[in-house]
Formats: structure tokens, C-alpha cells, sequence
């Protein structure tokens, strides 16, 4: 009786369990087979969901002087349009309801929704969410929404080759050129955003509790003043224009600490639309990747080597005959005229090759050579950009007094305009040379922020040193430089410009019609808060530089002046 | 013998209601769980949503910052009426080694 009962039972709870099962699996197949096509075109409907990763990354953040913070590279969402070709049935109707929305080429349109075998065809990019909403309820048949986010830079070409920008390698979105690719580590995001449901969300989450590969992801904020940025380059864009050159760089930085506040050349282009720069060469950063051969500009730095070795004074006397022999190879000043017994004041205010020469033979080749790999020349700033040059300073090895006369005046040596502007900034901040650097904080996802320090580097020249040349530069300004007139009368202005002769291609000398002009200079000089470095490659019928840089140096100068606030200093 | 049979009877049921409460705690709790890690999963999209809006809607207007910003000219100011200052008079701070109340004295 007990058994029976029991039996009974089983059978019950069996009948039970299978008939469950048979529901569920007559549902199921009702679901998946039968209505399948009308469930899948109601989710098509329903859901905006990606279909794919969403792309994600950290910020890149300008700092105003105020210390606000501005994008110079976020992200942007919109949706992607896409249409099912299989369930368009007139292509032509369709098209006159979104056509208009989403700004489509009627022919390229027709030919993706007439594609019959193709499930999915891209249509739109980049679309705004209220187009998409307007869309959206219009309920059509074969349209699908999907989300989107992508990079995007605020401020157009604004600092676009200290930026950089992303481009495809591959199937993959990698970082190229500037902050983008040298902080990649901290900017990438490796959390994925993918189809949501909610179980594989609980497992996703449950996923990245565990496996944390947040930890160094994070924003980052840079020393690149917005305004800054722009002014100077707009006055480069104007030098360009003005002098037909092929190049023309800048950088303003803090000569102390070695801020970057802006720093840019031309040509340039708007990192938004990279794909549709016809010349890839604008994209790299000739700041930082290119080397010239500076000219006179490298002069204050052969005076400040022969004042630190104590070899010569600002009164010391030579007697310049405007040309010498050396090696069998003929140097002259710029003009071939010999000036007679000149102090070293004089060498700088007038740029004499053979004044720069002389410090040389009162220093020593041995010695003259390693203050010039002393100053940094010779080896990479430390800048935190991708693809930094090394200066070609191997003239400096050389047995001959030659090269070592041309390297006192800038030639024979190339450098980037950036490790110059380093070595320039020693002879202005006390003798120390500083590491030039665009990113002064990170900001990581965790909540903490770091600020990235950036050590004094070894002293070149000794204090005193800095000093005295700082005030024969002062002089050059205020006397000689354009006959005085970017002089300013409540602030002192140590500067110094640089007309080099550009090397023939193939080699065989100068030529005599191509130059490279420069300029330098840092202000207030008794205690410098900014140091503008410019150069302009192969400016069109003009041969000096302070012709084409003095009066663009005494804009910047006047603006950074007036824009900080900055207290005179006589 | 009945007795022993009446006792394992009970202990059995005991177990039966046990295990029958447990499992429907079980089920409780795990339908709980996973209304909580909806609504969560929910919100963080909704705010996920609302964070990506919000950073673009930040874009443009950074945009917009910087198309104003660069259109600040001199040129523009000075037809608004800007006039650069012509006698400018600048004040000297005084250093003095007294007390710091003094500084300004001079």
C-alpha cells in the first residue's frame, strides 16, 4: 500500500517535471523558430544598445592661468544609422524621410539599400541624438540605431601636433603622434562597453571586481595655456603668410621649471578631419623631431662657456680682422668687415662669427666641446612628446679647429629647436638646465591625482655666470637689436636672433639664397617667468632674422606681459 | 517497530519542511539579488547615458569656448572701444626688514 503510494508519487512529480520541460521547449522553439524574424526586428526597433564596443578614453586637458581646465581632446557621442537592405522595401521613400536628416548622398544611399543579400550597411555616422529620436519614432522599417562615442578635439587645430590624434592600425584604433601616443598607458580604457544584458552584465561586473585594470587609467592635464596656445599661433600663422616659409615653430616656456605653455608650428591641421590632410609630413612635430643647424643664436651660449671658464669678460678685447683662415677654410662675420679691437659686449650686440671664434681659441677645443654636450645639445631634452631627435654634434669630436670656430656660431652642429631652447633657458634661470614638459598632472579614475615632478637638472654655468650674460643680452636688446626698438622700458628683455645658412642638398657647402632665422628671448631677465624661442625655415627675400622675428617676439612678449599681469622689473 | 517507522516518518518531514523553506529562501533571496543588480545595472546605464551626453554636450560648449576665445582680437576691441592706457604709472613696492605690516609703507 506504502509502495504504491510512493510510486504514485514519483510518477506525479516526473509527469510534472517533463511536462514543464515540454512547455519550455514548445515556447522556445515558438520564440526562437517560428517568431524569431519578429522578435529580432522588434528588438532591432527597440534597443539603441552598441553592437559593438564603445570606444572610450581619458581626457587631455589645456590649464588656463586660472587654473581652469579645458578639453583639447574628449570624446563625443551620436549614433551610427544603419539600415537591413533585406527589409528595405522602397528605397527610394525612405530616403526622402532621412535623406534630409542625416545629410545623405541620394546615389551612394541607393546603392547600399539596394544591396539585397547584406544584412547591415552603414549609412550615417556621427549622428545627433535629436535626429536620431525623430527617427526613431517614425518606427521605419530596416533602420537601426546603434550608439556611438568617438574622439573628439574642442579646439579644432589648436596645438594639433602636441596633441596628436588616433587613427585605425589595423582594426584597431591606435594612438599616433604626441600626448595621445606617449600616454597611451594612462589615456587607453580597457574596460569594454558591449551588448547589454543583464546577466552577462552581472558576470561583466562580477569580471572587473576581480581583474582590475583600472589602476592606471586616468585623465591627464597638461601646462599648455589655451590662450597661449592660440596667440602664438596666430602670430606664426602670420609669419608664414608674411614670409612664404617652409616652416615656422615656437615655444614659450618657464625658463625655471620648464613649463610649456604653448607650443606649435605651421603648416598644421585639424586632428577631426586628419584624413583629409593630403601631406602626412604636417602630423609630426618638427619642435621636437627635426634638427637645423641654429646660427648665431648659439652664440650667447659659446660667450656664457667662455665667461663661466672665466676666459674671457664682457670687456675682454679682440682684435677682429672680419675674416680668418682655419684649416685651410676661410671664416668671416656675416658681412666680411673686420671691426678692429671690440669688446665681447660688442661680439653679441653685432654677431660676430670670428668674436664667438675667439672665445673658442681662449677656451679649448676639449673644453669649449664639453660645455656645448654639457648644455644638453648632444642628447634628447627628456620632453614628454614621441620621436625626439638627438642633436648631430659629432663636429665636436673633430681634430680640427674648423669645426669647432663653426660650432661657436651654430653651424656645423644641428640641433631641434626644442633641446636649444633647453640649453637657452640656463642662461636665464641661474645656470640649471630643466626638463621641457607638456603634462603636469594625472588624474587617475580611482579618485587619486598625481602631480609629476620634474627635477632642476645639473647645473651648467655657474649662477654668477647666468647672470652676467643675462645682462649682455639685456644690452643687445636695449641697444643694438633693431637699433633698440623692441626695447621695453619697465621690463628688461634678454634676446638674441639667428640668421644660419642652410647646407646645400647633397652636401658641397651653403647655399647662399636659403636660411634658417631664429630667435630667442626671456623676460622679466632679472627673474625670467617666460622664454619665447621661433624659428622659421627658408623665409622668401628677406635675409635676416631680426627683419622677420623681432617685431613678432615683441608682440609675444608684450601680450604674455599684459596677459600674466607681470610686474616690471626697472 | 511502528514506533521506530512513526519517528523516521517524522524526522522526515522535519527534513522535507526544512529543506522546503530553505529552498524557497534560496529562491527569495536569489530573485532579490538579481531585481537589486537590474536596477543597479539600469542605473548605471541610465547614468552611464547621461555621463556620455553630458561630456559631449561639454564638447561643443568647449567648442564654442574656443571659437570666442580666438575671436578676441585687439582689433576687435579696440572698434568696441578699447584704448590702450597712455601714461602708465606703476607703484613700488618697498623692501624693508621690519615688520611685515610695513612693507607697504614706503
Amino acid at each position: 500500500m506504502r509502495d504504491n503510494n510512493t510510486h504514485s508519487r514519483i510518477r506525479l512529480i516526473s509527469s510534472a517535471i517533463i511536462l514543464v520541460a515540454l512547455i519550455l521547449i514548445v515556447r522556445a522553439y515558438y520564440i526562437q523558430i517560428v517568431e524569431g524574424d519578429i522578435f529580432l526586428s522588434k528588438a532591432d526597433h527597440q534597443y539603441t544598445s552598441p553592437t559593438q564596443e564603445i570606444f572610450d578614453r581619458g581626457t587631455i586637458f589645456f590649464n588656463t592661468k586660472s587654473g581652469t581646465l579645458v578639453s583639447g581632446a574628449t570624446l563625443r557621442s551620436g549614433f551610427t544609422v544603419a539600415i537591413n537592405p533585406k527589409l528595405v522595401v522602397d528605397p527610394e521613400s525612405l530616403y526622402k524621410v532621412i535623406g534630409k536628416k542625416l545629410s545623405l548622398d541620394h546615389d551612394a544611399f541607393i546603392a547600399k539599400a539596394t544591396k539585397q543579400n547584406d544584412p547591415y550597411e552603414e549609412i550615417a555616422k556621427h549622428a545627433d541624438e535629436s535626429v536620431v529620436n525623430t527617427l526613431s519614432a517614425l518606427k521605419l522599417k530596416g533602420l537601426s540605431f546603434y550608439k556611438d562615442q568617438w574622439r573628439y578635439y574642442p579646439s579644432g587645430s589648436l596645438a594639433s601636433q602636441t596633441l596628436g590624434f588616433l587613427a585605425f592600425q589595423g582594426d584597431t584604433l591606435a594612438p599616433r603622434y604626441g600626448l595621445e601616443r606617449s600616454y597611451d598607458d594612462t589615456l587607453k580604457r580597457n574596460d569594454k562597453t558591449v551588448y547589454v544584458n543583464f546577466f552577462a552584465e552581472v558576470f561583466s561586473n562580477l569580471k572587473k571586481t576581480i581583474v582590475d585594470n583600472q589602476s592606471l587609467e586616468g585623465d591627464i592635464v597638461t601646462t599648455i595655456e589655451p590662450t597661449v596656445q592660440a596667440f602664438a599661433e596666430k602670430k606664426i600663422a602670420e609669419i608664414h603668410e608674411q614670409w612664404h616659409s617652409k616652416k615656422v615653430g615656437i615655444v614659450i616656456m618657464n625658463p625655471q621649471n620648464g613649463e610649456i605653455y604653448a607650443l606649435a608650428a605651421t603648416p598644421t591641421f585639424n586632428p577631426n578631419n586628419f584624413r583629409d590632410e593630403k601631406n602626412v609630413g604636417v602630423f609630426s612635430n618638427p619642435m621636437v623631431e627635426d634638427v637645423y643647424e641654429m646660427g648665431s643664436i648659439i652664440k650667447p651660449l659659446t660667450m656664457a662657456a667662455g665667461l663661466d671658464a672665466k676666459v674671457v669678460t664682457a670687456e675682454t678685447t679682440y682684435n677682429d680682422t672680419g675674416s680668418i683662415e682655419l684649416d685651410g677654410k676661410k671664416i668671416s662675420n656675416y658681412d666680411g668687415k673686420a671691426r678692429g679691437i671690440i669688446p665681447m659686449q660688442e661680439v653679441l650686440n653685432q654677431s660676430l662669427n670670428l668674436g664667438v671664434s675667439f672665445v673658442v681659441t681662449q677656451l679649448g677645443k676639449e673644453r669649449f666641446a664639453n660645455y656645448m654636450r654639457n648644455y644638453g645639445l648632444g642628447e634628447r631634452t627628456g620632453i614628454d612628446l614621441p620621436n625626439e631627435s638627438i642633436g648631430l654634434i659629432k663636429n665636436l669630436t673633430s681634430k680640427r679647429d674648423v669645426e669647432y670656430a663653426t660650432a661657436s656660431f651654430g653651424q656645423g652642429i644641428a640641433l631641434t629647436p626644442l633641446s636649444t631652447a633647453r640649453a637657452l633657458s640656463s642662461l636665464g634661470n641661474g645656470g640649471t638646465l630643466v626638463t621641457p614638459h607638456l603634462v603636469k598632472q594625472i588624474r587617475y579614475k580611482l579618485g587619486v591625482t598625481k602631480n609629476i615632478d620634474y627635477p632642476l637638472g645639473r647645473q651648467v654655468i655657474a649662477t654668477s655666470t647666468s647672470a652676467e650674460i643675462t645682462r649682455m643680452l639685456v644690452t643687445v636688446v636695449d641697444k643694438a637689436l633693431l637699433n633698440g626698438k623692441i626695447k621695453m622700458p619697465h621690463y628688461s628683455i634678454a634676446a638674441k636672433t639667428g640668421t644660419a645658412q642652410i647646407a646645400k642638398e647633397g652636401g658641397g657647402g651653403y647655399d647662399a639664397s636659403r636660411f634658417l632665422h631664429s630667435f630667442f628671448g626671456y623676460f622679466p631677465a632679472s627673474d625670467p617667468k617666460f622664454l619665447v624661442f621661433m624659428y622659421q625655415l627658408e623665409p622668401q627675400n628677406v635675409q635676416y632674422a631680426s627683419q622677420t622675428l623681432g617685431e613678432p617676439f615683441s608682440d609675444i612678449a608684450k601680450f604674455l606681459i599684459s596677459y600674466y599681469q607681470v610686474p616690471p622689473d626697472r | 517497530m511502528m514506533s521506530s517507522a512513526l519517528q523516521q516518518n517524522t524526522k522526515t518531514k522535519q527534513w522535507f519542511f526544512l529543506l522546503s523553506v530553505l529552498c524557497v529562501t534560496l529562491a527569495c533571496v536569489y530573485g532579490y539579488f538579481i531585481q537589486m543588480t537590474i536596477i543597479r545595472v539600469v542605473a548605471r546605464e541610465k547614468a552611464g547615458s547621461a555621463l556620455s551626453a553630458l561630456r559631449s554636450e561639454t564638447a561643443n560648449l568647449e567648442n564654442e569656448y574656443f571659437a570666442l576665445d580666438t575671436g578676441v582680437t585687439i582689433d576687435r576691441a579696440r572698434a568696441l572701444g578699447f584704448v590702450e592706457a597712455q601714461n602708465v604709472a606703476y607703484v613700488e613696492r618697498g623692501v624693508t626688514s621690519g615688520l611685515s605690516f610695513n612693507q607697504n609703507a614706503r
